[in-house]
Parts: C-alpha cells; structure tokens; sequence
C-alpha cells in the first residue's frame, strides 16, 4: 500500500511545485523509457551506451531525508538518527557505526529527547542558555586542539559546529529539566546516607585508610540524588512511551 | 583506435558508477555522509522542482507553500528538507513522508528535482451500531465503549480493540455468545475511516445459583442468595444476567450486612462462571461479615439516628479514619447548631475484639449559648447588609432559635469579609472581631462584634493591553473590571483575563496566553497594569461535516450550524451548534470534536456525529381520581348535585413520531380514556417557525366527550391552530385560534331551558396569551413568580354563532421564608363579556353553557368539589357555569418529615360569579339563590416529593360554603312538577369538607 495510491474523488487538491519539462514521474522511479536501440555502429553504440549509464546514474533518485519515527505528533527523521550517532561518536571519540542496532539505539535517544521536549514545553520549563553551550563548545575545541581542528574533525564526519552546540546545548538542558522536575520530590534520608556509607563506601576503603561519615556525606547525599533522579526519570521516560503513540519506520533501519 | 575509445568508455563507465554510487551512498552503505550537511551530492544546488506524489494532497496549495522551506530557485539544503518532514507531519494529515532528491530536468544545470512521497492519515469519523440488541446495552453504550474518538488519528488496531470492548459489554450483560463485526469506510475527502460495527447479541444469559464462601455468621448463603434479587420473586426462574442486576444484587448482599451493624462486611464477585450448555451464569461470591461496629457518643445525649446521619461511616459503608474525622466534625457542627457554640467532639476507635469494634465519640458540650447579635461597624465602602450575606455566623431568629457561632465560624468570616474589600481595591484592609460572652448580663448570651479597618482603597491607573494584534479587543476593553479608575485587584484581574481569553477562544485562539503585571503608579494608592497577551495562532474552520443523519434531512441541520468554513474556530460556536442540534428534539446524541485535534494546521474539520432517536415513543398511563367527583350521570337522575366521593379510574395512551418526514417535525396522538372523559387529540408541531427559534406552530384536531362537570355532558370536535412566540426564556406568547363544535347533553336543569342549552354550538374563538413563568420549579415551585394573561375574542369573524370575549388573568408568587417555609399565593381573575346579544335576551344565556367558567375544586378552590362554585340551576341545584370569577389561595408550605414529606397550610377564597356587575366580596349567602359571595376555605395538606411533581393530599374545610335548592325526585317528575308548577325543592349544602388527592402542587 505504500506508497499509497491516488484518492478517488479526493477533494485534496493536484499538487506540483515540479517547473521543468522533465518527467517526474519517471524519474522518482528511476527508469527512463527510451526506445530500443536498432543496430548501430560501434562508436554510437559506445556514445549510447555512455549517455545512458551516465543518464542512469543521473537519473537515480535518493532519499534525502524521510520520517524515521514518529512521537505522537512530532516526527524524528533519518537524519537526525545519523546526526546523533555522529555527534555521540565525535563526542566520544570514537568512529561512528550506522548499523541498523545503533540506528535504533540512536533513535531511542532522539525519542526520549522528543518525549522530554514536550514536557518541557508543557510545563515551561526553561532551556539552558547558549552562553552555557558555548563554554561547552570551548572546552572541546580545546580539548581537539582548537577551533580549526574541530571544524575539520566535524566536516570530516559530516557534521557543523551548530549541530555540535546544539547537542551540548540540550544535554545542558536535560540536566536543568532533572533538577527542577524531579529532584525537588527527593529525599535521602539519614539512614539512606549510612547504609550507604556502610554498603559503598567502608568495603571499598583500603587497609589503613579512615574515611569518616561526616567527610563523605555531601558527597554521598548528592550521589544518591542523583541516582533516584535518574531512576524517577527513567520512571517517567517509560510511562511517557506507554502513554505515548511511537512508531518506528523499518525502511529508516535497514 | 579502438582501443583508446575502450579505455575511454571504461574511464566514462567508471566515472558515471561512480557519481550514481554517490549519489546511492546513503543507502548503499552504512555511511551518513551524504546525508549529513555538507555531504549531499545535490547540497547547495538550485532547486528545480518540487514534485509531490501523489499528486493530491490533503493540505490546500497555499498551506503547503506556506509550510516548506524548500523552494524552488532556491538552493537546497539537507535541513531544510528535514524541517519540511517535520512541518508537514506536525499537521497530523500524514502517517509518513519521503523526500527523494534527483537530478533536475535540464541537464547542464546542476539544478536538483525534489520528490516528496507523503502517506495520508486517517481520523476516526461515524460510528455506526447495527444489528438487534436487546437493551441494554444499549448502542450509545457501546459506541462509548469502543474509546473510538471522533476527529482522533485512527490506527487499525484500534478496531480490534473496539470491538474486544464491546464485547466485553456485550458479556458483562449477559450476550456470552455475540459476535462483533467490524466494517470500515474510507472517505478520502476528509481523511476520516467510518466505523461501522454489526452486533450480533444472540440469547441473553441468566443467573444460574451461585457459589457462596462466606463465613456464616448473620446470613446464611441461602438468605444471601436472596438477598441478591437475582431469582425472580414467587417464579422458579433465575432472572436474566445485566451489569446492572450483578452490580446491584452485589450492593444489596452489603447492605443486608450493613443493616446488621457490619459495615467492614466485604462481598466480593470473584468471578461469573458460565455455562454453556445451559446459557447461565453462576457467580461466585466470597462474603465476610466483619465485626458489629458500634457507634456511641459519650457525654451528650444524641439519638442513634442522629450519630448516623452525622457520622458517614453509615452513608459511605466504610470505616476509615478520615470518615470518623469527618463524623468528629459533624457532631461539633450540630451541637454547636444546636447552642453549644464551645462543643468538642473527639473520638476512639476501639481495636476489633469478640467480633465486635467500638467507636466512642467524646462530646464536651460547654455551655449552651444563644447568639444574640452580631455587630459589625467600621464598614463604609459597604452597607452592612451586603457584609451580612456573607456571613455564616447568624443572630438567633426565627428559624434558628440559638443563632448560628463557632470561632472558627467567627474566622471563616473575617476572611471573607477582607476577601470582599480585597476583591474591590482593599488591599491593607484589616478585619477583627471578638465574642463577648454573657451579653448585657445574661448567661450564656453571645454577641459578636465585627471590626473592620478599611484602609484606602487601591485603584487603577493606567491599564496598558499589549500583543493584541491580530484580534479587536475594542469590544472587550469597555467591560474589564481593571480600567482606569476602577478599583485594584487580582480578584477583577482574574475576571478580566477571563473575559479577554474567552473572547480569543471564541475567535480560534486555542493557545493564548495572558500575563499581567502591576507596578505602582505616580499617584498614591494607584497602580499601573499592564496585560500582556501571547495570542498564538488563530485557527479557522475548513468545513463542517455532520454524520449520521438517515432520515434527517441536510437542510434541517444545516440552519442549526452555527458555524460555517472560513469561521474562527470557536469551540463555544461548536457548543452551541451541538445545543441546537440537541434542541431539534430528533438526535438521541451528538457529539462534537474537531478532526486532529493536535495537528498543527490553521484550518481543521469541525465533525458532528450524530445519532438519530427513536422515531417513536410510546407512552401509557393508568391512574385514578378520587375526589366528590361521584354520583350518577344518567340524566334521570338529579340526586347529588353537589356530587358524592367517587373514584374514576383512568388510562392513557399517547404515541408520538418523531422527526416526522425528516424535517424535524412531530406528530403525535393523545388518547385518554376515564369514566368521566373520552378523548382523543393529534397534533402537529412545526417547530422553529420561519427558521426561527423563537417560533412553533401546532396544529390540532380533538375529540373531547366529558363529564367533569356534574350538569351536562360536552362533545367538543375542535381544530384548533396555534402559534408559540418565545419573547424571552421566561415569557412566551400564544396565538390561537380554534374553532370547535360543542354539543352538550344530558343536561340536569330547568327542563324549559334544556333546548336552549343543547343546541350544538359552533365557537370560532382566537385568543393571546402571554406567560412569564420564573418559577425556580414549575413542579415545586419554592420561589418566583408566575403570571399570565389570557384575551379571546369568539365572533361571527371567526366562524363563531356566540359572540363574547374571554379575558383570563393569573398572577402567583412564591416567596421563600427562611431557607425552610415558602409562601405561596395566587390570584386568578376571569371575565367572559357577551356582545351583540338579542335584545330581550339574558347576557349570561348568551354564552353557551360548555364555554363558560366553572370552578372549585383541587386546582382553584378547594372548598368546593371539582367544578361546583358558582351559580346553580334553581330548580335542580346543579352548577350553571358563569361569566366571571375570581379565586385567591394562599398556601404556606413548609417541612414536615424528613426532606420528601412537606406540609401545607392554605387558604382559599373565591367564587365564579353570573357576571362581572355582581362580583362581591360579601362572605355572607343571602339567600338559596344567591350564588355571588365569597366562599372561603381554610385546609391542611401533604406533599410527598417524587421526580414527577409531589403527591398532594389536601383537607380543605369550607367555612361558608353555599346552600341551594335541589330537587327531590327525576328528571321526569322535574319536567311533570314544571308543566304544573308543583316542583318540591329540597334544601342542600356543599359539604364544609373536602379533599383532594392528586399529584403537583395545587398551583
């Protein structure tokens, strides 16, 4: 059924931006009926033979972009999954793979992104600012070797300096949206902070060494924050996807 | 040669696998490159076309060309055909969106063509139940069921689910064996998927005996079964299974225990185990009594019905800490309504032991006070009785023997007092106030005395309106609370912010924002405001789609939309439209949702769904009167004038079709059939006259045989037209004509005018009547007034043989007294002159006797039987009718048991005249034949509340009711007597009591 096939009566409207005397149809599937050749010289067979490779690769569409997943009524396209991937593999310093799995992968991040996103706009919360993003942005042209390095590095894998900053800045904002969403609603104990002084960090002290309650409890009360935010938020992430319709397209991860 | 132009060719043929295999990489392989910025073989190139496949598309021209950032001439950029998927799936019109790249059409250019390949959403649009159900469920049930949404994105696995919804209905009442089918339409014109579901119920099943666990303690599982009513009474036969019938029979099982002092009991459905073979249902319960809860209160004496009317633990059949709270509070509510203004109550709740649990309430009364006067002063803005309605506090009265006080009471009211001089400006106003015990010296006397510091009052300065740009706010900026001037508040803020986001709702501003903020101005005690609206998008109505509709004709519908393509979209134009759907009076639902919702386009579909009602109805009644209504009708006879107690049992049947011709209109027949009335009348109502809501016609044809007045028989054929003019909510206007044939017979008076009287007359009579009913109840009216004045004209113009006018005035009112009693009152005056009557000829003969007053009885005096006031034949003593009347009642009505049961003093005083000259307020008859004098009544009565109007039960005792002559003997030996002059004339007297039985209050 796809893609789909004219409506009958349809009251939606004959649409077509196309302004050139080719035609289109044609070309969206790439054949060109040409008439079959009779016989001809070497050389004219050579020249055809020429024109019409060159005419097919020519004529050859690609897809430039398409929906790759869709989030209630937002869309994540296929080239936003690939950003991602390259932005997280630059990020990491690693090479990035665009398997079908880390398609997916990729993809599930873009979704949770889409599903805080809306959260955010729902409940107003505010985004971090580009201030923030461009000390980000400093820090790693420094850490590649300076801006003319990481211009290089990221054309080199397809990418722009405005998508890097762009990725920084909404890492940057999923901190913020962690503290003002769900780090209000926590609450550590006295007695979480023993056990888990008791739990995480007595067994890993070494011979001889004392590390005292009152020395680590900052420290500890800000792990443990931290681990149940994460926890609520994935809490939350999980309901918003039950709650949420998600549809994956195949033909973006083959 | 040759070689050369192979290696040529092999160079050509590398290159061009090379360009395409470019142009292929990001499918080819696992590389982004080409489709990350930059990296695209047709990045930066000129856009040659834009090509949409399929040609069709759901969105207009212009709102595509809108919508895409990739335009032709332009060069193209990766992130702008990305930005274009996501613009056009945020419209919600498609499932998915493919944008190709590809060499543009003239070669040399380097220009690139775009094809964008889109797959159309679908919404969910009709659903439809077919098939013969036996209700319930009934098919508005099962359309709720299905959660199948108009205007929401339809996806097929929805379907399924649907009908796994229904079905689950279908079996929770019983249908183990339906089957649903689903069939789906697809309209492509409006993207919607038309749901039809065909239900087959098959045979319902019924309960089989169930499987009782119980712990044996109170019922037995034999008494337990029958308490759940699911066996037919007296019949060996298991009622039929409903949802309704198992939630129920559940409910009475608990309240058997509860009855028993068991309000822990649990009766649980474990399942409902069905059988096949046999098509019954056995459900399995598990029951446990829990312990006997035993409610007392320590410390005040209270009556067990009073714990359990204030404690909810008996109305919500739980114990649980919060409903003994609430209980706690109660009991310190009423004792301090009942005077003990410093009454604690506190409770215990008792461990559960020996199957049984004690809750002790401790009341600590105090003493009982009286709260004699509240005072309040300092006030100047307001006027002391505005303070006083807000106050829950009240001074000892009439209703309230000991007044009403609490300290918290007493701060409840402080508060809302500042929060009414807050509200207009008072923003440092402050409230104090203090109880002063043993008011003047008397014990337990109370008064209170409220002081209020105003403060100044803040006003506005400047009110400054920003982002308004795309909608007129002129309109709205006269009536804002928060002008220039006006008082200072955030209560008039909030009320403004409501009056100015209401007025872009309903111009399709579904995301407008408001904010305000105040700074203080350069005047003292002044502020500057400032409202900032963020109006968002402004959305409009692409086209307005109705379904459902099979005999309703388009037309009819379509003068009730109240909104039109092109309108704002107006969700208070949406409701509206629904309403007046509803009020066609033909659609049993209609609902009303705009097609995808969350879809971020400009124009949407607004969807009506409706469902037709039942074409017809059939309603049947069986009643009774029983009132003096008795006494033989048979012409001979002339015993009884005044009537005997006689019962007249009586039966209806009317049957009404709907939505006649599909039009909207309605025919119906009326039949009622009693020992006293014989009739038949069908109608035919238009309504909305000329379009118009404010018009109905009704034309009618009746046949009317009666004989509720104890003198003649009446046959009455009538047609009768009539006009309603709805001038405002409250008062409506009648225009009628009616033209009628009235033969009367069997008259019981003065043989010698028997002639004269039975002559069929013809009336041709057009009468206006104005109503202004502002009753809070028409049924039970507890406050408003009723009026209504009636004028007739019957003359030869009109096709009538009598020429007279008919002038009817009724004017009622109810007053409440107190929050309990109503005063009610009503005075109805009529008058029915005659004109071009013969000369010689008596005015009263001149108007035939059926059209004539005739009063008395439950609905205007009730000191007399049913139509028994007024003149009377002076040889048979039976009532004559007359041209003039006038009656007062007076009622007080007030509670007598419990909230259904009320009673009612009354009196009555009135009388039908022989004319207007001899109208008299005289209490005194002078004579056997004097008929024009006061007659008053004086009664008690009863009224038991139910849905359809109380039942009504009055004693009336006349105090002066008329004595008259009647006659001893047949109508034959009156007609001997009267040839010889030798009648004998026995004296009777209307009985001095009464009573009525009927339903509805007596006006």
């Amino acid at each position: 059924m796809w893609p789909p096939k004219p409506m009958k009566n349809s009251r939606s409207t004959d649409f077509s931006l196309f302004s050139t005397p080719c035609g289109a149809d044609a070309l969206v599937r790439g054949t060109l009926r040409v008439r079959p050749p009779g016989r001809l010289s070497f050389s004219k067979g050579a020249v055809l033979l020429l024109t019409l490779l060159l005419f097919a690769s020519l004529a050859t569409a690609v897809v430039v972009d398409r929906v790759a997943v869709t989030v209630g009524n937002q869309v994540i396209t296929e080239t936003e999954i690939l950003r991602e991937i390259a932005l997280t593999a630059f990020l990491n310093g690693e090479k990035p793979s665009f398997t079908p799995e880390s398609k997916r992968k990729a993809a599930d991040r873009e979704v949770e992104q889409k599903l805080i996103r809306k959260e955010m706009e729902l409940g107003h919360y505010p985004e971090a600012n580009d201030e923030q993003a461009a000390e980000l942005l400093d820090n790693t042209a420094k850490n590649v070797g300076g801006e003319e390095e990481l211009l290089r590095q990221l054309a080199a894998v397809g990418l722009t300096v405005r998508d890097l900053e762009q990725h920084l800045l909404w890492q940057l904002t999923l901190v913020r949206f962690i503290d003002l969403r769900f780090r209000p609603a926590i609450q550590v104990t006295a007695q979480d902070v023993q056990e888990y002084y008791l739990r995480g960090i007595l067994p890993k002290q070494k011979p001889g060494q004392s590390v005292k309650l009152a020395d680590v409890r900052d420290k500890i009360l800000e792990t443990l924050s931290a681990q149940r935010a994460d926890e609520q938020l994935d809490q939350w992430l999980k309901h918003a996807k039950a709650t949420t319709r998600i549809d994956y397209k195949k033909e973006a991860f083959e | 040669m040759v070689k050369v132009r192979v290696s040529a060719l092999v160079f050509l043929i590398i290159a061009t696998w090379t360009l395409a295999g470019d142009a292929q990489a990001d499918r080819a392989d696992n590389t982004p490159t080409s489709a990350l910025t930059g990296n695209s073989p047709y990045e930066g190139r000129r856009i040659d076309g834009i090509n949409f496949v399929p040609a069709r598309q759901p969105l207009e021209p212009e709102v595509i060309k809108q919508l895409l950032p990739l335009k032709i001439g332009a060069p193209f950029q990766t992130s702008d055909a990305r930005e274009a998927i996501q613009k056009l799936y945020a419209t919600g019109r498609y499932e998915d969106i493919v944008i190709d790249a590809s060499p543009g059409g003239n070669p040399g250019t380097g220009g690139v063509l775009i094809t964008i390949t889109t797959r159309n959403s679908w919404f969910i649009g009709r659903v439809e139940i077919e098939g013969d159900i036996p209700e319930p469920p009934n098919a508005g049930q099962l359309i709720t069921a299905s959660r199948l949404d108009l205007g929401q994105p339809f996806e097929k696995d929805k379907v399924k689910a649907a009908a796994d919804n229904m079905r689950r209905l279908l079996i929770s009442n019983g249908f183990y064996n339906s089957q649903v089918d689903s069939d789906l339409e697809y309209n492509d014109l409006t993207q919607e998927v038309n749901l039809t579901f065909t239900v087959t119920a098959r045979h319902r099943a019924r309960f089989a005996p169930p499987v009782v666990k119980s712990d044996g303690q109170v019922l037995t599982d034999k008494q337990i079964i029958k308490a759940s009513h699911w066996h037919w009474i007296l019949i060996p036969k298991w009622q039929q299974l409903t949802l309704q019938r198992v939630t129920t029979g559940v409910e009475k099982i608990r309240v058997k225990y509860q009855n028993a002092n068991r309000l822990l009991a649990t009766v649980s459905l474990d399942s409902l185990e069905y059988s096949s073979q046999s098509n019954s249902v056995s459900p399995h319960l598990s029951v446990t009594a829990g312990p006997v809860v035993d409610v007392k209160a320590d410390g005040a004496k209270i009556s067990k019905k009073r714990i359990q009317t204030e404690v909810p633990i008996y109305e919500e059949r739980a114990v649980d800490r919060d409903l003994l709270v609430e209980g706690q509070r109660n009991l310190r509510d009423y004792f301090q309504s009942e005077g003990y203004f410093d009454a604690k109550a506190t409770f215990q709740e008792g461990r559960i032991a020996n199957g049984k649990q004690e809750i002790d309430y401790q009341i600590e009364l105090g003493t009982r006070h009286r709260l004699m006067a509240v005072a309040i002063g300092g006030n100047r803005f307001f006027d002391t009785r505005a303070i006083r309605e807000r106050l829950l506090m009240q001074p000892k009265s009439f209703e309230m023997r000991r007044g009403r006080y609490s300290d918290a009471y007493l701060r409840r009211d402080r508060d809302a007092i500042a929060e009414l001089y807050r509200s207009n400006g008072f923003r440092d106003v402050k409230v104090t106030g203090r109880a002063v015990d043993d008011y003047r010296g008397r014990l337990g006397d109370i008064a209170v005395f409220v002081n209020i510091d105003e403060g100044a009052q803040w006003l506005v300065g400047k009110l400054t309106i920003t982002g308004q740009e795309k909608l007129d706010l002129s309109q709205v900026i006269p009536r804002l609370s928060s002008s220039s001037g006006q008082p200072f508040s955030e209560f008039n803020v909030a009320a403004d912010r409501d009056t100015i986001l209401a007025r872009y709702f309903s111009n399709g501003f579904a995301g407008v924002t408001f904010e305000w903020n105040s700074t203080p101005a350069a005047e003292a005690h002044r502020m500057d405001l400032e409202f900032h609206i963020n109006e968002g998008r402004q959305q409009f109505v692409r086209e307005v789609l109705v379904e459902g509709l099979h005999t309703t004709k388009q037309k009819l519908v379509d003068e009730q939309l109240h909104i039109s393509p092109g309108d704002p979209l107006s969700p208070i134009a949406m409701a509206e439209t629904q309403r007046r759907l509803y009020d066609l009076g033909v659609f049993a639902r209609v609902d009303a949702a705009v097609q995808n919702p969350d879809g971020d386009e400009d124009r949407k579909y607004v969807l009506y769904q409706a469902e037709e009602a039942h074409r017809y109805s059939i309603t049947g009644g069986v009643g009774a009167e029983i009132a003096r209504i008795g006494g033989s009708t048979a012409q001979a006879d002339l015993t009884d004038p005044s009537g005997a107690t006689g019962f007249s049992p009586r039966v209806s049947l009317d049957i009404s079709r709907i939505n006649a011709f599909g039009i909207g209109d309605t025919i119906t027949l009326r039949s009622r059939l009693s020992t006293l009335q014989k009739r038949a009348a069908l109608d035919y109502l238009v309504p909305r006259l000329f379009g118009s809501r404010d018009f109905d016609i009704d034309f009618s044809a009746i046949y009317d045989d009666s004989r509720d007045v104890r003198t003649f028989g009446a046959k009455r054929e009538e047609v009768a037209v009539q006009i309603t003019h709805r001038l405002t909510k409250p008062i409506i206007l009648f225009y009628r004509y009616a033209f009628r044939n009235v033969t009367v017979n069997n008259l019981k008076i003065d043989p010698l005018l028997v002639p004269l009287y039975s002559e069929t007359v013809h009336i041709g009579i057009f009468t206006v009547n104005l109503v202004q009913d502002r009753r809070d109840d028409p049924t039970d009216a507890h406050k408003g007034i009723y009026n209504s004045l009636e004028a007739g004209l019957a003359d030869h113009a009109f096709g009538s043989r009598s020429d007279f006018g008919r002038l009817l005035g009724r004017n009622a009112t109810y007053t409440p007294i107190g929050s309990k009693f109503t005063l009610a009152r009503q005075t109805t005056f009529g008058f029915l002159p005659a004109f071009n009557i013969p000369p010689n000829a008596d005015p009263t003969d001149a108007i035939p006797i059926a059209e004539r007053f005739f009063g008395g009885g439950n609905l205007s005096h009730r000191g007399f039987p049913e139509n028994q006031a007024g003149p009377r034949d002076l040889d048979t003593g039976f009532p004559l009718g007359g041209s003039a009347e006038f009656f007062n009642n007076t009622e007080l009505r007030f509670p007598l048991i419990g909230e259904n049961v009320n009673g009612v003093l009354f009196h009555d005083m009135g009388n039908v005249y022989s004319s207007i000259g001899q109208m008299s307020f005289r209490v005194s008859q002078r004579g056997l034949n004097d008929f024009n004098y006061m007659v008053h009544a004086v009664g008690f009565g009863v009224r038991y509340r139910t849905p359809v109007g109380p039942i009504r039960l009055d004693l009336a005792y006349s105090i002066n009711p008329p004595r008259f002559n009647g006659f001893a003997g047949t109508f034959t030996d009156l007609v001997n007597c009267t040839a010889t002059n030798s009648c004998t004339r026995a004296t009777q007297q209307i009985s001095h009591f009464q009573f009525f039985f009927s339903i509805g209050q007596a006006f």
